[in-house]
């Protein structure tokens, strides 16, 4: 008879690299899996930071239901996602195939792609912030070049400005995502695919595409959940203004729960938030999987 | 020996109880270009009387609250802080969070007052008791742009209306003066000087306050019932006049977007020729040092439709939080700050008004500390209200709303009201 395998029996087997992992495992409970819980707490208080919290039931949810600004918030960051992530994915992969395609100097290329990576957004914020101006330098390029000149931060435009100063930043750095995942495809593959006679876009479509899959997810999962983090970038450029124009959920959260002593709606919103983006991800995973 | 060793621990003892060798915690915020800086003889001069040294850190107005908040949740509070009149209230709302100052206010110190009506309200917002005591205070002049105004053509006298305490302009002047002003100097064809930029990407208290009071609005931002007051003709008003100042062209383009700095800039860049917010340590030392080029002249505020002629007024407040281990201490530095002395050199390095009246006597036939004086009478201090972070932003991004042409004054207006009143939900 098969002796069923239960939890006791794994315990018993990995007993001593369970005891080897269990300092991860600590921190990971401390520092991850105890704050996710703790949200969860918060967002049926009413909790102004100092002071306990008090029980207050589904009445923060309730209030959510009916915020305005809220759902605003949530539009906004839908919109950043439906952007940022297809093209990231999109112009990564493109960038990733010409930097292959450069035989001389690629590394130099390639640290200039990943450059932007590395300076922290606040400063590229700042910077692209002066760049954006009514009477910054991008306008006044323009301007020389007798083009009409764009208000880049105003309510019709904030957001795309917004997720091109994104796109921009991390082109390069998901396109060394992809470069890595070219070096994993075996040459004779190609090499005996052009022998048959495949011309370059038979090679793509049969050959790189499906073998670049799961390179594909996992820089759309990541550039989901980097749209989704957007809130350094909106903080420092915008404040989410002009009218919530460009307000992410992530800095709704900030300012309800910081700025205005909100700390239990703010982690019904968050949960909200932690809801939507773990459904998405599941979405993209299971297309992909499908696939 | 042994008497010896003693006698040096109990001189070490007796100096440990009186102070010497403590260090307080001050949270400063940038009402100076370099607090650190500002305070750095009068920490040395407390430090040799009173053996106890001053460590400042610099937080900014924005995240002032944000950083005492977390401090105090984490048990870690500074024992001294600076706050202003819309940001103390919340901390003494919830949680209870600052001490109550009454214990060591002596009745000397409040006949040194000059506006003790402004610690009355302070402690009439608070339930009677007192959270906060300023140690100076500061109104907002406007300023012009004297070669905008000379390249334009804007006769005397119309200088005189916005310069003369008895004298005044209104906000149609202001309209004659947008259509005189508003111009292309450098012949390309296009726009390049405007009359006003309002720094509508800002999520500050006053700008829109500014224009709401010169209309007629309630300056606790409450009406007779203790409701919001933003559904209202003065909201209506001071958004009306700004959407017409951005229609005909007077504002330059974008400003629903501007921050306080950029609207700064515009003015002190000589690309728009009024400025209603200018705060005496810009007037006097910033822009003389740093814009020797801006020819500028301060005016007052104007007239609103009502006939009411306002401004603002703020403070720089110091509290003591309630999880200071050194209250004493950090009472014995404010008492320190208020002295004639400490006094007269916060006047005279930042310009701003001593609480106590003591400014140096350079200051006293000076027009323009005049001018400054002059405004506190119908200057407005912020709203003290636990919910202003709120409303601050409620207001500001309905302005936002109508100066991008998304919302009519009207809707705005009925937004920020409702918004407001759903606010008060949380702070009752």
């Amino acid at each position: 008879m098969k002796r069923r395998k239960n939890l006791m029996w794994y315990f018993r087997k990995y007993k001593f690299d369970l005891f080897l992992a269990l300092p991860g495992i600590l921190l990971l409970v401390i520092f991850y899996v105890a704050p996710v819980i703790a949200v969860f707490f918060v967002s049926f208080t009413r909790w102004p930071i100092i002071g306990a919290p008090k029980w207050i039931g589904l009445k923060n949810y309730q209030m959510l239901m009916s915020d305005r600004i809220f759902f605003k918030s949530l539009l906004n960051t839908l919109y950043y996602a439906a952007l940022i992530v297809p093209s990231l994915t999109i112009f990564s992969f493109i960038l990733a195939l010409i930097l292959r395609a450069i035989t001389k100097g690629r590394e130099f290329f390639k640290a200039v792609f990943v450059f932007p990576m590395v300076v922290t957004l606040v400063s590229t914020a700042t910077i692209w912030k002066g760049l954006f101006l009514p009477f910054g330098p991008i306008n006044a390029v323009l301007e020389f070049l007798g083009l009409p000149t764009v208000q880049f931060l105003s309510a019709e435009h904030v957001k795309n400005s917004l997720s091109f100063i994104l796109i921009w930043r991390d082109v390069g750095y998901f396109s060394i995502f992809y470069l890595a995942g070219f070096e994993q495809i075996p040459t004779e593959i190609i090499d005996a695919a052009k022998v048959d006679g495949a011309n370059a876009l038979q090679r793509f479509t049969y050959i790189i595409w499906p073998m670049m899959r799961p390179i594909v997810v996992l820089v759309s999962i990541l550039s989901t959940i980097g749209s989704f983090m957007i809130f350094t970038l909106v903080y420092v450029t915008t404040r989410g203004g002009p009218a919530y124009s460009s307000e992410a959920l992530l800095n709704y959260i900030y300012d309800v729960g910081w700025k205005e002593f909100r700390m239990g709606y703010a982690a019904a919103a968050a949960v909200v938030y932690f809801v939507i983006l773990f459904l998405l991800n599941s979405f993209q995973r299971l297309v992909f999987s499908r696939e | 020996m042994f008497r010896k060793s003693l006698v040096l621990l109990s001189i070490l003892l007796f100096l440990l109880t009186i102070g010497f060798g403590k260090t307080l915690q001050f949270w400063a915020t940038p009402f100076v270009s370099q607090p650190e800086k500002f305070f750095e003889p009068l920490v040395k001069q407390f430090k040799a009387e009173t053996g106890i040294d001053v460590e400042i850190s610099v937080v900014s107005y924005a995240d002032a609250v944000t950083k005492i908040q977390a401090a105090i949740a984490a048990g870690e509070a500074p024992d001294l802080v600076a706050l202003s009149e819309g940001r103390f209230m919340p901390l003494v709302r919830f949680g209870n969070a600052l001490y109550e100052l009454d214990e060591f206010v002596t009745d000397d110190l409040l006949k040194r007052v000059v506006r003790p009506q402004l610690l009355d309200q302070y402690r009439q917002i608070a339930g009677g008791k007192l959270y906060v005591f300023p140690i100076c205070f500061w109104t907002y002049l406007g300023a012009i742009n004297l070669d905008i105004f000379k390249k334009a053509g804007v006769p005397e006298e119309f200088i005189e209306k916005m310069t003369d305490p008895n004298k005044y302009y209104t906000w149609d002047d202001l309209l004659q003066l947008g259509a005189m002003v508003t111009k292309d100097y450098n012949g390309d064809g296009k726009v390049d000087h405007w009359l006003y930029a309002y720094p509508g990407g800002e999520n500050w208290v006053h700008p829109f306050l500014l224009w709401y009071w010169n209309a007629g609005g309630s300056p606790t931002l409450l009406d007779e019932n203790g409701k919001p007051a933003f559904n209202t003709e003065a909201t209506i008003r001071a958004l009306k006049f700004l959407l017409t100042l951005k229609e005909k062209g007077y504002m330059p383009p974008g400003v629903e977007s501007l921050s306080a700095g950029d609207a700064i800039d515009m003015f002190t860049s000589g690309k728009t020729a009024f400025i209603n917010n200018v705060w005496p340590s810009n007037a006097f030392v910033v822009w003389p040092k740093q814009f020797k080029n801006l020819n500028f002249r301060l005016v007052y505020p104007p007239v609103g439709p009502t006939g009411l002629r306002t401004t603002y007024f703020g403070s720089y407040l110091l509290a003591i939080p309630r999880q200071s281990k050194m209250k004493r201490e950090a009472w014995k530095f404010i008492e320190f700050l208020l002295r004639p002395e400490s006094q007269k050199y916060i006047s005279a390095n930042t310009y701003y008004s001593s609480i106590t009246g003591d400014v140096p006597d350079e200051f006293k036939g000076d027009p323009r500390v005049k001018m400054y004086m002059e405004v506190v009478k119908y200057a407005i201090p912020e709203p003290m209200h636990p919910a202003m972070a709120r409303w601050k932003m409620i207001y500001n991004s309905e302005t936002q709303a109508v100066l991008s042409g998304q919302k009519t004054p009207e809707e705005a207006a009925k937004t920020m009201q409702k918004l407001a009143e759903q606010a008060l939900e949380f702070y009752k």
